[in-house]
């Protein structure tokens, strides 16, 4: 360690009305693995995208292995050895892993002297070498879309070392990721750094910045804020650097009176997803479901709200047997569903808020077929204050709001139906440390006024901090589930793996 | 079957197979119930429409896999097809009207490509205005048609035959071929349009300049439509302002018929060469199994919503209806 490999200096983009960076000084060394943690719009992606010359500073300096460079494109950023690992994978779907890692920097042999010609057998040798390097096996003629998230993201990591880079970047690597794949992927990662590769880290989960980091760097508000050895800091601390405040009480539940069972699932089953699924849930409750990616949550979900229309079981609420086959029954009958990508299946994220929060029941907005816009706006100010959603007004673009602002807005979609059971999958995914802390507070209160939930979520200290019961699935069953009492993260991890628990 | 064997079938099994399982079995019923369509001179015509429908539609293909479109080709041919007459007209050999056609196919097919990049119209869009650009402006500069062409015009119809027999367009189409399937493995050039069809911020994000590679496209495109329109052309000595005018439809659906997506970013051309294959078999086949020409279209169209559908219950049975991306 010691060799700086990568400086960054007094770093200032500006956007159209907004300082996005304002005097960003970062820096890393050789061997390191440097966090850069913040909120959503703390300015770590528009620094990366400076790094990566997605973007191009105002001022301030780019050093990489101690030269001043400008970069006019990523191309460049990569060739003077930086290698950026995008959040949303910039894979082709469509190609070959073989053609993606060598995209835009083929190996070519002249032929006839002057034609240059793909010299795939020089490419294929290079990417088995870098394979090997990882400890992994993709076939390299698999095209991307039939590969899974984790194994795409071994080909862009794959893809970044076809560029000999000694500077890695990843961004929120571990998304999408089961619990077995992040440790895979960090187990790389330690021996990448191992090899000498300065890494840089930007993560939402602080567990894994004190898991795998060094350093860690937290900006907010797009200014720099501190640097500290990880083993010389805490969770509190950062969140404290984070959000300028300290937090003592991320998780604000309110503990509610339980009713009767409201809501039950019975026997439900979709051949190649769902085995024998049974559970109920109380009025009032907030009923978790953990379990690693894959294990079969959203689609058990979606099942019960019609989305899957193979899936058969019985679903009974308030006592009564309801015939669901798709998911307008579902609505009707008051169960409803907010999905974990709120942009592609969530919003309509080119509407405003009213039109978002009218769509699924057009009907009482309008009047002989004709939209009430004054009903439509009332109606979504009314959920714009009771949920807090921070907008200038109700025919404010959705687009324009920040992550966890659309995730209210999805909130006040579905609420806007009236719901008996409202799903919630994954609601703070991809939103900010004080976004979430107001998304849990919503959350809370609605409990109080009598709704039931379930919630999905990826990240157990979420699921601990809110629910009245966790489940536990795993390969399409539940194999586990724990009251609020009894639930530690080791017991539900231990049970999402390993496939035993009390039942 | 061991593993491996399996993999290898399961490569084997691509849209490009079934399409040449399909067009032997209608070849073998041609064989039966036509009667003389394998008689030499239908052969050698089938050839010649083959010909042009392939090598148009390898520009298409190139266009389609950046996933845009061009609706102007048939238009385009038709102008191509005047040029070439005028200069036929001068007495011009065709060393000359063919170079000159083909350079004069690039710059205005190359007008298509900026529209669509530097002015941001879609695809669609821009070719649709500029077909009506092309057959509004022929009237304007030739009254109906050019005639009294000269014996040099129609050399490449007529006088040159290879061996004898086979029509002089086949060494035309398969230089193109040849190069075309080559160039589309070999070269920087095909991965990058196969990128942009994909993702095109990802392709940028690779460096990969988005705009000029779809430039580039559409210029060759237009050269190659050059060669199609004095195919075309050259077949009388009369060249009419409307000669390929919804030919577009036919090169279209080659590319599509041969499985590219018309969303961009996949297929390949040796899947075009079966698809323009199949097209231009549909009229001759049914003029000889004795059913009315008025037919061939909608025959035509039969078909390619039959590949369409057939593809698309293969990519149902893989996925499953799910809000889940990348939840499985």
């Amino acid at each position: 360690m010691g060799e700086t490999v990568l400086e960054l200096k007094n770093i200032v983009k500006t956007f159209p009305g907004v300082l996005a960076l304002n005097d960003v000084s970062f820096d890393l060394e050789k061997g390191e693995v440097h966090a850069i943690c913040g909120e959503n719009g703390a300015g770590k992606s528009t620094l990366m995208k400076v790094l990566s010359g997605v973007y191009q500073p105002d001022s301030g300096e780019i050093h990489v292995n101690g030269q001043n460079r400008k970069f006019a494109n990523p191309m460049e950023s990569y060739k003077s050895g930086v290698s950026i690992i995008f959040q949303e994978t910039s894979l082709f779907e469509e190609m070959t892993v073989l053609e993606n890692m060598f995209l835009g920097h083929e190996t070519s042999k002249k032929t006839l002297g002057f034609l240059p010609v793909l010299n795939y057998r020089e490419m294929r040798e290079k990417a088995r070498e870098i394979f090997k390097r990882l400890n992994t096996k993709i076939d390299l003629d698999t095209k991307i879309k039939t590969l899974g998230m984790a194994q795409k993201q071994m080909v862009e990591i794959a893809k970044s070392l076809t560029f000999d880079a000694n500077i890695l970047i990843f961004d929120e690597p571990t998304a999408s990721l089961t619990q077995r794949e992040v440790d895979a992927l960090f187990s790389i990662i330690l021996s990448l750094k191992k090899e000498g590769m300065g890494i840089v880290y930007i993560s939402h989960r602080l567990e894994e910045i004190f898991e795998i980091c060094d350093r860690v760097t937290v900006l907010r508000d797009g200014q720099y804020i501190s640097t500290k050895n990880v083993g010389g800091t805490n969770k509190d601390e950062l969140v404290a650097d984070m959000v300028g405040r300290t937090m003592h009480n991320y998780y604000p539940k309110t503990e509610t009176e339980l009713g009767d069972v409201i809501f039950r699932v019975e026997n439900f089953y979709d051949e190649g997803f769902l085995e024998n699924i049974n559970f109920e849930v109380r009025k009032g409750e907030i009923l978790g479901f953990a379990g690693l990616a894959g294990a079969g949550r959203t689609e058990l979900m979606e099942a019960v709200c019609g989305l899957a229309p193979k899936a058969q079981g019985e679903v009974i609420l308030d006592g009564k047997k309801l015939s669901i086959s798709d998911y307008t029954d579902a609505m009707k009958e008051g169960l409803v569903y907010v999905s974990e990508d709120r942009g592609k299946y969530g919003l309509i994220v080119d509407m405003s808020i009213e039109e978002n929060i009218s769509m699924p029941q057009l009907k009482d907005f309008s009047k002989f077929g004709i939209i009430d816009r004054k009903k439509e706006s009332a109606v979504a100010a009314e959920y714009m204050k009771e949920i807090t959603i921070k907008a200038p007004s109700p025919d404010f673009t959705v687009n324009n709001l920040s992550g966890g602002n659309q995730q209210k807005v999805s909130i006040a979609k579905a609420l806007a139906i009236q719901p008996k059971i409202l799903v919630l999958d994954e609601p703070t995914r991809g939103v900010d440390v004080n976004a979430k802390a107001e998304i849990h507070k919503i959350i809370s209160e609605l409990t109080g006024k009598g709704l039931t939930i379930l919630m999905i979520s990826s990240e157990l200290p979420e699921l601990l901090g809110m629910c009245d019961r966790i489940y536990v699935m795993k390969e399409g069953r539940i194999v586990g589930c724990f009251s609020r009492q009894d639930a530690t993260q080791d017991k539900i991890l231990k049970t999402a793996l390993e496939g035993e628990g009390e039942e | 079957m061991d593993n491996s064997q399996k993999k290898n079938l399961k490569k084997l099994m691509t849209t490009e197979f079934y399409l040449l399982l399909f067009l032997i079995l209608v070849l073998l019923f041609l064989a039966v119930f036509a009667k003389g369509f394998y008689d030499l001179s239908n052969l050698m015509n089938l050839l010649n429409r083959f010909n042009y429908v392939l090598i148009a539609a390898v520009g298409m293909n190139m266009i389609i896999i950046t996933s845009n479109i061009d609706v102007s080709a048939g238009a385009l041919v038709s102008v191509l097809c005047i040029i070439a007459a005028s200069l036929g007209k001068q007495g011009l050999p065709i060393g000359v009207f063919l170079p000159v056609t083909m350079a004069a196919g690039a710059v205005l097919s190359m007008i298509n490509g900026l529209f669509i990049t530097k002015l941001h119209i879609p695809a669609i869009v821009a070719t649709l205005a500029t077909t009506q650009l092309f057959q509004g402006v022929l009237p304007l500069a030739v009254n109906g048609s050019i005639y009294d062409l000269p014996a040099t015009f129609t050399w490449l119809a007529y006088d040159a035959k290879l061996f004898g027999i086979f029509p002089a367009s086949t060494v035309l189409m398969l230089v193109v071929i040849v190069t075309g399937l080559l160039f589309m493995k070999y070269s920087k050039f095909s991965k990058k349009l196969y990128a942009i069809g994909n993702n095109k911020n990802g392709a940028r994000l690779a460096g990969v300049n988005v705009d000029r590679t779809i430039v580039i496209a559409y210029t060759i495109a237009g050269a190659l439509y050059g060669i199609t329109a004095v195919i075309i052309g050259t077949a009388s000595q009369r060249v009419t302002t409307t000669m390929a005018n919804g030919k577009e439809m036919t090169f279209i659906a080659a590319v599509v018929l041969g499985g590219t997506s018309t969303a961009g970013g996949s297929g390949k051309l040796i899947g075009t060469v079966i698809g323009a294959f199949i097209l231009s078999l549909v009229s001759p086949a049914i003029n000889y199994l004795g059913i009315s020409p008025d037919w061939s279209d909608a025959i035509m169209g039969g078909i390619i919503i039959l590949s369409v559908v057939a593809s698309a219950v293969n990519i149902k049975k893989k996925r499953r209806i799910s809000a889940a991306p990348g939840g499985r």
